[in-house]
């Protein structure tokens, strides 16, 4: 018999790990504004290169396909050679042995699907679509665009109330954004190719940190117009759409109806993650514009709605997404059962909970599932659990949050989804009942869990959160005309409120009625994130200039900081740490710890200056409204 | 016993039994390439790829086991098409032009891979030809590889590995370059191959060959089934004849060599019957000069059995000794010992068993 | 055999492989013990020589050659110590047990390790290897053979094999593998001096009387000599005349010069042949011979199937069938043999022997046998074959244990001739090359005589691998060249015996079995001196 070996058995199986991981991030750094053909090309000569070299379809199939696609990439393929392709990618995605060849082909055919304007570009065109070309990363993936390496290199320089300047060029909520921001722009970071991706939004923070966004100086107001805009919502949307028609010179006012403004970061967001004061000093930010008129405790009705229509000469509805939804289970009429938004949004007023001596049990696996339980943690319940029809790794909340949650004694019973509630005597909650689960199979991307035969299981339970999701209150603008669907409003994609011609008939307005009503934010993408909600008020105030007549420019007053050579050592990325759970958790206090000055410093020496090296430099390079 | 269908025809299958078994048994035909009876059912070539009602892709019938209720499509039209596709892309590896389209090679006639291009329709390839000028490794005596008429169905492999058991002949370069190690280069004597040659009798194509398969057309031969004359192992082969000379061995499937042969079989079974020192005509040795001279049949016999008559006579037939060969046939060896007892009247009769 | 080949490598656990290398000597066996071996079955091998099947085998019994028996009545030892015999099967199949479990009680694994130069505890595990599988065949060949004391090896074994019971079922039994073609059909067809067709013995009356009858003439009575037993008689004039169909002795047999002086001393000497053989040239009279390719007929194998020889060619003009020579002869002796085919001769064949009673061309040609040949013993046209022997009852009825003692080989090495010598096949040639040698790329790949010899005995005597060397024993010197390795054991030498250029038939020992006459081929004493 041959001998055993301990060695591995191909001698660089370990090796290639090392590689791997650099394969992975360059995959992770994939610019945005790449030709999809091309991204294809490469995912195809990947899975040619896997080939094990058994099969015919796969060994001999997948390399005549990369040279047919690579020929389709080049815009010199005609139709008839991407038909023979397809046909080929059919026989190779049926006929292979393994995933190797199947996956590979069937992922060409599904790109040949999605990427169809792109093919059809190139074969008929013979050139890319026009949206396709290489843009800085984070810039593009901020919905925002805020001009992030710009800021960095401000940070950098020790100017942190340039940097706040900079980023309220884009962006009003530079506090916000430096403390609760999903932070979508680290996720193509270009510095992901040398070591990980910059800690954008800790630089963020502590930018804000060191120069309070309610005393760096806003620029001066153009102008006054004599026009008149209304934002119905005075969360992020509705804020920053204010703060930038203000600064163009119109008059804004802005219609709340709850106690304060801030929406769902006042209202959704507990203060641990984002002290209220800190809100207040980018409320004050915004306000210190001049020209804004806030009307709190003035909820907006359909009579008021189409009132302010005619009145304004513009109209911004931005009213998100607030209320909570239900579930369909028996005895959610307990005592002791609440909405996860309700309890929130009375938290948001300063009417705190006292779960002293409680066992909690939430219900969801998102973000607001996640603050709910760390709250009741902070109202002194005994016992919080999370419970959750998926996996850990299937929920929604950010990892972090799942993280700071279980380091805060909170416990993720997942595969569990609820099927009652149980009362006692007196009416009040003492238990979820749930049914155990299994993950199955993948549909729309995730994987959806079914019944598993397993016993139901009892959650002793005291106060019940519910943190399945959030509605949309848009009865009234609904009856007013606006066109949605869902509940959700529909728009343009300059914001353009969608209006609905028989709702419009049907209260006797003409049909020119809400032409110039915009819509943006949660209450029309659905329950989303603050920045998302930030850019459509940017969006919205910039098309409502420009349907006014203008096309005001706005400079936000400090120069963007020459670019230093990039230094290509690798580092670790800096995290923003959080206050000692066994500690944070008894108060409703910051729990983040900002970085110090030479974490940032060298956080900031990563930025590789995207927008000075490679494509940033070029025309089309950059995602800038200037 | 399973039930299942094949083209809408009801079958019994036995467990274990893979869809081309069944469907060989019942005399259904499914095209394969690289699939080898107890050599190799790797499944690479996917030719006998076969619709199975209830799967959204075709399956190779080589590697796909009967279950009950099964319904097989052995000629949909996707399969054919797919068939087509996986012939299309061999040929176009195939290295055509270094044989001038077939024109130069040995196995042209007798090439399975363009038995089946014609069979599902291919008469040429329609992705781009691969121009191949890989060097020919052809140090060992008898074998032959050529790397560029190689589809590396591997069937050689499973000849080398599965049935030969003697794991020197492996692919090599692997993935898309893949092709077959063979060890028939300048260093041949220093493997541990064995020039069986069962991997060249698995070969498809004229990639691995015997070389002197280039002596002769298929169209040009038949074949004889008989045993093989060295040891007594007993191997069933077909000597390859074309007009009067033996120019080839095949294996065949016998009960003890279960279709392989060893280098003395397949390449040391015939020459020897074609050698030009084959003796021709009996030889009377001139007791005065000490050479041999020829002799009619007639007069040498003459002279055998006088002799023996005068041994047989003078001193018993015991002072004769007759020692058969052991190489020969059971029909000569007992008329032989016959002729021993009855004629020489000697006791003295064996064979060379014992040497 | 008394199993077939495709059960011994199919059906069994554990095979032990005594004194063979099929890898080389009957290599599609080689090819599927390796499957077996792959497939999961335990492989014992004792050898003397590292062959290639020995880095397959799960244990090597190196053992000093000419010592087999002392090995395989320590394995009945062992198995006996260890409670590992088949009671059941000795009790019911076999007579006599207790008698060789007095005779091998001195079998002791230490003793026979001390005999045999190996391991006791390899010797134990070997022997409950062996017995606890529920299938296990013993194959052995001319390495148990080609001994002094060859026929008490094969005694030894089948005392073995009968201990243990595995005897008469699938992937059991004691299986020689035959060296040539149709050496087992040669045997079968009455070419020995003691049997006629299908071992009817020649000194059983009622036989000599059948086939007297059946042939028409009176048979000699003398007791008949063995081929090894005749080239002495040749030499002392007892035999005069030689008939020779088709072997070649001169290079074949061992002490050649033994050998010639004996074809020398005869009056009249006729060689049935193809080709011009070192032996021919001692011949009178040479007849052309027809070979395999140019005749119809059959060999028996060493399993004992009888498959069909076909005629592919006529073969060279002037040559006749052999058949048809000593037909010819014959009737020129007065015997009125008529010219009979093949298949008619087959069928003579089967009307005198009880074992070939079923066997005929037709029948072998036809779709019921379907290329599969016939096993005998086939008593009748129904009657399927035999693929195992001695199931349910031997022929004897119970199964009897030969005795058999250890005897250590004939000639042992001294200081003059330190090295034994051990003589075997390369897997390219064939014998003495008649045909094999005719192949140029089997001579290319092995084509000239070398000795083995192991890296301490060479490095005492100064040859580096490849050096020419003169190996001389009592009987003769002769040139070959060095394989230096670990393949033998220090003061063990082998020799191929194809090679003219260095035959080592010059040397070996024309000792003979006292039972078969087989001679010593295995062992001779040399000495290899740096030429």
């Amino acid at each position: 018999m041959t001998r055993l070996s301990i060695a591995p058995a191909s001698a660089d199986d370990a090796r290639i790990g090392g590689f791997l991981d650099r394969q992975k991030r360059r995959v992770d750094a994939m610019p945005p504004g790449m030709c999809p053909l091309a991204q294809q090309l490469t995912l195809l000569e990947e899975g040619a290169l896997q080939t094990c070299g058994k099969c015919v379809p796969c060994r001999d199939g997948l390399p005549q396909l990369a040279g047919m696609l690579r020929h389709l990439v080049d815009c010199q393929a005609d139709a008839a050679e991407v038909e023979r392709m397809r046909a080929l990618a059919e026989m190779v995605r049926d006929t292979s042995d393994c995933a190797i060849g199947y996956e590979s082909a069937n992922a060409l055919l599904e790109g040949l699907d999605a990427f169809a304007a792109e093919v059809e570009s190139h074969v008929s065109k013979h050139e890319c679509q026009r949206s396709v070309g290489q843009s800085v990363p984070c810039e593009t993936f901020c919905p925002a665009h805020v001009n992030v390496p710009a800021y960095i290199a401000l940070v950098a320089q020790g100017d942190y109330a340039g940097a706040v300047q900079m980023i309220r060029k884009d962006n009003p909520f530079p506090t916000a954004c430096g403390l609760v921001c999903e932070h979508p722009c680290e996720q193509r970071c270009r510095r992901t190719l040398i070591d990980a991706p910059l800690n954008i939004r800790g630089i963020k923070e502590f930018a804000c940190e060191h120069a309070r966004a309610d005393q760096v100086p806003v620029p001066k107001r153009l102008p006054a117009t004599g026009r008149r805009v209304a934002v119905v919502g005075g969360g992020p949307s509705g804020l920053t759409c204010a703060y930038f028609a203000a600064l163009m010179g119109h008059d804004v006012d802005v219609f709340e109806g709850r106690k304060q403004l801030g929406g769902m970061i006042r209202y959704g967001i507990p203060a641990y993650r984002f002290p209220r004061e800190r809100l207040d000093e980018d409320i004050r930010g915004i306000l210190a514009v001049g020209g804004i008129t806030v009307h709190t405790e003035s909820p907006v009705d359909a009579e008021r709605m189409a009132q302010l229509s005619a009145d304004y000469d513009a109209v911004y509805v931005a009213i998100g997404a607030q209320t909570g939804k239900g579930l369909r289970i028996d005895g959610t009429d307990a005592e002791g059962v609440f909405s996860a938004v309700d309890l929130l949004g009375r938290i948001g007023d300063g009417d705190y909970p006292d779960f002293t001596g409680k066992k909690v049990a939430v219900i969801g696996g998102g973000n607001v599932a996640m603050d709910c339980c760390r709250t009741a943690v902070r109202a002194g319940a005994e016992e919080v659990s999370v419970v959750y029809r998926r996996r850990i790794s299937d929920m929604t909340a950010l990892p972090a949050e799942i993280e700071s949650a279980i380091a805060e004694g909170v416990e993720m019973i997942t595969l569990q989804a609820p099927a009652a509630i149980e009362k006692d005597e007196q009416g009040r909650c003492c238990a979820l009942l749930t049914n155990p689960q299994m993950i199955g199979p993948v549909k729309r991307g995730r994987p959806a869990p079914v019944a598993a035969d397993k016993p139901q299981m009892r959650i002793p339970a005291d106060i019940i959160l519910i943190a399945v999701g959030q509605n949309i209150v848009s009865a009234p603008f609904e009856e007013f005309g606006m066109a949605a669907e869902w509940g959700e409003f529909k728009a343009d994609e300059q914001l353009h409120a969608q209006m609905d011609a028989e709702a419009l008939a049907a209260r006797g307005a003409d049909a020119f009625a809400g032409a110039n009503v915009f819509v943006g934010g949660d209450c029309q993408t659905g329950p989303a994130s603050a920045i998302k909600a930030i850019a459509a008020g940017k969006v919205a105030a910039r098309n409502i200039d420009h349907m006014l007549g203008f096309n005001h420019t706005l400079d936000c007053g400090v120069t963007v900081p020459p670019a230093q050579p990039n230094d290509r050592a690798a580092y670790g990325r800096v995290e923003v740490l959080e206050r000692p759970a066994r500690e944070r958790k008894n108060d409703f206090d910051a729990v983040e710890v900002p970085m110090s000055t030479e974490e940032a410093m060298q956080e900031c020496g990563r930025c590789l200056r995207c927008d000075h090296f490679g494509a940033g430099a070029c025309e089309g390079g950059r995602i800038q409204y200037a | 016993m399973l039930n299942i269908t094949i083209d809408g025809r009801a079958l019994e299958a036995r467990e274990g039994q893979t869809v081309l078994e069944a469907a060989r048994e019942a005399g259904i035909h499914i095209p394969t390439l690289c699939y080898l009876a107890e050599r190799s059912a790797i499944g690479s070539c996917r030719v006998c790829v076969v619709d199975v009602e209830g799967q959204d892709a075709p399956v190779p019938a080589c590697t796909t086991r009967v279950v009950d209720g099964m319904q097989v499509q052995t000629a949909t039209e996707r399969v054919l098409k797919y068939r087509r596709m996986a012939v299309d892309l061999l040929i176009s590896n195939h290295g055509l032009d270094s044989t001038d389209y077939c024109f130069s090679c040995v196995k042209n006639g007798a090439c399975e891979l363009q038995a089946v291009a014609r069979e599902v329709g291919v008469s040429h390839p329609t992705f781009p030809v691969a121009q191949m000028r890989k060097p020919v490794l052809d140090s060992n005596p008898f074998l032959r590889f050529d790397p560029n008429l190689c589809i590396a169905c591997q069937r050689c492999v499973g000849a080398c590995n599965n049935a030969a058991g003697n794991h020197v002949l492996q692919t090599g370069k692997r993935g898309v370059r893949t092709t077959i190690r063979a060890p028939f280069g300048p260093n041949w004597d220093a493997t541990i191959c064995e020039s069986c040659g069962n991997c060249a009798q698995a070969c498809p194509t004229g990639a691995l060959v015997e070389k002197r398969r280039g002596l002769y057309r298929e169209w040009d031969t038949h074949t004889v089934r008989t045993t093989c004359p060295h040891c007594g192992v007993g191997c069933q082969l077909d000597l390859v004849v074309k007009g009067d000379q033996i120019v080839d061995v095949q294996a065949a499937d016998g009960p003890s060599n279960d279709g392989l042969l060893c280098v003395k079989g397949r390449s040391g079974s015939f020459d020897f019957v074609n050698s030009p020192d084959r003796i021709t005509t009996p030889l009377v040795k001139n007791p005065e000069t000490g050479e041999f001279e020829p002799a009619d049949w007639d007069t040498a016999l003459d002279l055998v059995a006088r002799k023996f008559a005068e041994l047989k006579e003078e001193h018993g037939g015991e002072s004769i000794a007759a020692f058969a060969c052991s190489r020969s046939t059971n029909e000569d060896i007992y008329l032989f010992q016959k002729m021993a007892r009855c004629a020489f009247d000697s006791p003295n009769v064996d064979n060379c068993a014992r040497v | 055999m008394t199993n077939s080949i495709k059960d011994v490598c199919e059906d069994s656990q554990v095979i032990l492989l005594v004194g063979s290398n099929p890898e080389e000597a009957h290599p599609v066996m080689g090819m599927r013990l390796r499957q077996a071996v792959e497939r999961g079955a335990k492989l014992i091998v004792v050898d003397p020589r590292e062959i290639g099947l020995a880095k397959k085998a799960d244990i090597h019994l190196k053992l000093r050659p000419g010592t087999n028996v002392a090995f395989a009545n320590g394995m009945v030892n062992v198995l006996i110590q260890k409670g590992l015999v088949d009671r059941e099967f000795v009790e019911s199949r076999t007579e006599g047990f207790d008698e060789l479990a007095a005779m091998v009680a001195d079998y002791t694994p230490e003793r026979v390790a001390e005999i045999c130069g190996i391991d006791a505890r390899d010797l134990e595990a070997a022997a409950e290897m062996y017995a606890t599988a529920d299938r296990a065949p013993i194959v052995y060949c001319l390495g148990v053979v080609e001994h002094s004391t060859g026929t008490e090896g094969v005694m030894a074994l089948s005392n073995l094999a009968l201990a243990a019971g595995k005897l008469g079922r699938p992937g059991c039994g004691i299986n020689p593998l035959r060296g040539q073609n149709n050496v087992q059909g040669a045997c079968d067809m009455g070419a020995g001096p003691a049997d006629f067709t299908g071992y009817q013995k020649v000194a059983n009356p009622e036989m000599r009387a059948k086939f007297e009858a059946a042939w028409g003439v009176e048979l000699n009575q003398a007791a008949g000599l063995k081929a090894t037993e005749c080239f002495p008689a040749m030499i002392d004039g007892r035999i005069r005349g030689l008939f020779l169909f088709g072997e070649d002795p001169v290079r074949t047999d061992p002490d050649t010069g033994h050998v010639i002086r004996a074809l020398e001393s005869l009056d009249f000497f006729v060689c049935e042949e193809l080709f011009m053989t070192e032996t021919a040239k001692y011949a009178d009279v040479i007849l052309p011979g027809r070979s395999y390719a140019e005749k119809e007929g059959t060999f028996t194998n060493t399993e004992r199937r009888v498959q069909r020889v076909r005629k592919a060619v006529d073969g060279p003009a002037g040559a006749r069938l052999d058949t048809e020579v000593f037909a010819d002869i014959m009737r020129r002796m007065g015997y009125d043999q008529p010219t009979l085919t093949g298949a008619q001769l087959m069928d003579e064949v089967a009307s005198l022997t009880p074992s070939y009673a079923g066997i005929s061309h037709a029948r072998l040609d036809s779709a019921a046998v379907a290329g599969q040949g016939l096993q005998w013993p086939c008593t009748g046209p129904d009657h399927p074959g035999t693929r195992i022997m001695h199931e349910g009852a031997f022929s004897r009825g119970l199964g009897g244990y030969s005795l058999a003692q250890y005897r250590p080989s004939a000639e042992q090495p001294d200081e003059e001739f330190p090295l034994i010598m051990m003589t075997g096949r390369v897997l390219a040639q064939y014998n003495a090359q008649a045909m094999t040698g005719r192949t140029e790329g089997l001579n290319q790949i092995d084509g000239t005589s070398f000795i083995e010899i192991n890296d301490a005995d060479a490095a005492a005597a100064g040859i580096a691998d490849g050096d020419r060397v003169r190996v001389s024993s009592r009987r003769g010197v002769i040139e070959s060249q060095a394989r230096v390795s670990g393949k033998t054991n220090p003061g063990e030498v082998w020799m191929p015996f194809h090679f003219q250029d260095g035959n080592a038939n010059w040397l070996t020992n024309a000792a003979l079995d006292n039972i078969s006459a087989t001679p010593e081929y295995k062992v001779c004493a040399v000495r290899v001196e740096k030429a």
